[in-house]
């Protein structure tokens, strides 16, 4: 059997833009976590498609991107709708030609409570978004990429799908079948070319989680479980990000990774 | 380490430490202990600032695997069972190691991290 070995990866100061000539579609790029990693892909060289929902958020961020050299489309967008993420891939395609990556980062949050009291509103909503959403995307961007036999597909996950936090219990189930997902998603399409991660991120107050009631005991706690004794912050996961969207990682499939400070260990 | 607040420790594991293949109990048992060393180290150095992580690698015909006798079939059967139907290769595991390695890793600790084709997905 070959031994196949990169060289170029073994020069001191071989460092050269990973991610150069590639596409990125990021969802839910406009602001936290998305838009640090849609930051951090730009500055390894891909240019950047960012959807959200909010258009003033959405031209911010756009600028920022565009700031650091590379091309940048940003589009108007709700990934728990069919015609929206048909319409994302449309524009991408027309514009770039070619998805080399997808990051599902958009979610939403709901105010925390108690699953006894949990509604068909708040189940609705958060299962569309954060589950259908992902499905619905990685489906219309994978039958791009199967034809040109690459692609690299980042799911943004939580702590949430593998610890059980109390008053959560929606935004958690939709986190779990994310995991299932990125699983079975890997081992029906690695064969064609395409790597499926997640990145499983921590506790970490981005504006999104600012919207939702995270009581301070809770938070407490959390720093207190993980053995980094801190909260994340956006850019804690730009570099994994970058590694999963380039081909340093081609032999990484199936895995959500847990960037949390050691909070859970699975 | 502890002295200095600062290190970042990687442990190379292996994808046995998580998946039962037969003829190899003791080597897998090994990787086993590790596995939760990982966690225990990361839990214990972690608050005095060392990050330690695992690498679970996935069958990579090294000269040191080429001094076993691993059946041709038993080869076969993973490389078949393996999503991105390869084995590995050393090189494989090196950007993670660097990622480990440096400062862009500090939010990461107690994780043992499978690069092995989708062989294991926990």
């Amino acid at each position: 059997m070959k031994i196949t070995v990169s060289s170029s990866i073994f020069k001191k100061g071989h460092a050269k833009m990973r991610l150069e000539g590639k596409v990125a579609i990021i969802t839910g790029g406009g602001r936290g976590i998305g838009k640090a990693i849609a930051l951090g892909m730009a500055g390894e060289g891909a240019d950047i498609v960012i959807t959200g929902r909010n258009e003033a958020r959405l031209q911010q961020a756009e600028k920022e991107i565009k700031d650091v050299g590379v091309n940048t489309l940003a589009i108007k967008s709700d990934v728990s709708l069919m015609a929206d993420i048909q319409d994302m891939v449309d524009k991408t395609i027309e514009r770039f030609g070619q998805i080399d990556i997808l990051v599902n980062n958009a979610a939403i949050y709901y105010p925390i409570c108690p699953f006894l009291e949990k509604d068909e509103d708040s189940f609705d909503r958060i299962t569309s978004v954060n589950f259908k959403g992902v499905y619905f995307c990685t489906q219309a961007v994978a039958r791009h990429m199967v034809k040109r036999k690459y692609g690299k597909i980042i799911n943004i996950n939580s702590d949430n799908a593998r610890i059980g936090i109390p008053g959560l219990s929606d935004y958690a189930g939709a986190k779990g079948a994310m995991l299932a997902l990125t699983r079975t998603i890997a081992a029906e399409l690695s064969p064609l070319g395409i790597n499926v991660n997640a990145i499983a991120c921590g506790l970490t107050p981005t504006e999104g989680y600012m919207e939702s009631n995270y009581p301070q005991e809770l938070i407490d706690f959390f720093v207190g479980m993980a053995p980094l004794r801190r909260l994340g912050m956006p850019e804690d996961y730009v570099a994994l990000a970058v590694l999963l969207a380039s081909d340093d990682s081609s032999f990484i499939t199936g895995q959500t990774i847990p960037v949390n400070g050691g909070a859970s260990m699975p | 380490m502890v002295k200095r607040k600062y290190g970042k420790i990687i442990n190379i594991n292996s994808a046995h430490a998580r998946l039962g293949i037969p003829g190899n109990s003791e080597y897998t048992g090994t990787k086993g202990a590790m596995l939760a060393i990982t966690r225990t180290i990361a839990s214990e150095l972690s608050p005095l600032g060392i990050n330690v992580n695992s690498i679970a690698c996935g069958l990579t015909p090294t000269e040191g695997y080429r001094e076993s006798n691993y059946p041709q079939e038993m080869i076969d059967f993973v490389v078949g069972m393996t999503p991105l139907r390869r084995l590995g290769s050393p090189g494989d595991y090196v950007a993670m190691a660097v990622l480990l390695a440096s400062d862009d890793a500090s939010f990461i600790t107690g994780q043992t991290i499978s690069i092995d084709g989708g062989l294991a997905m926990p």
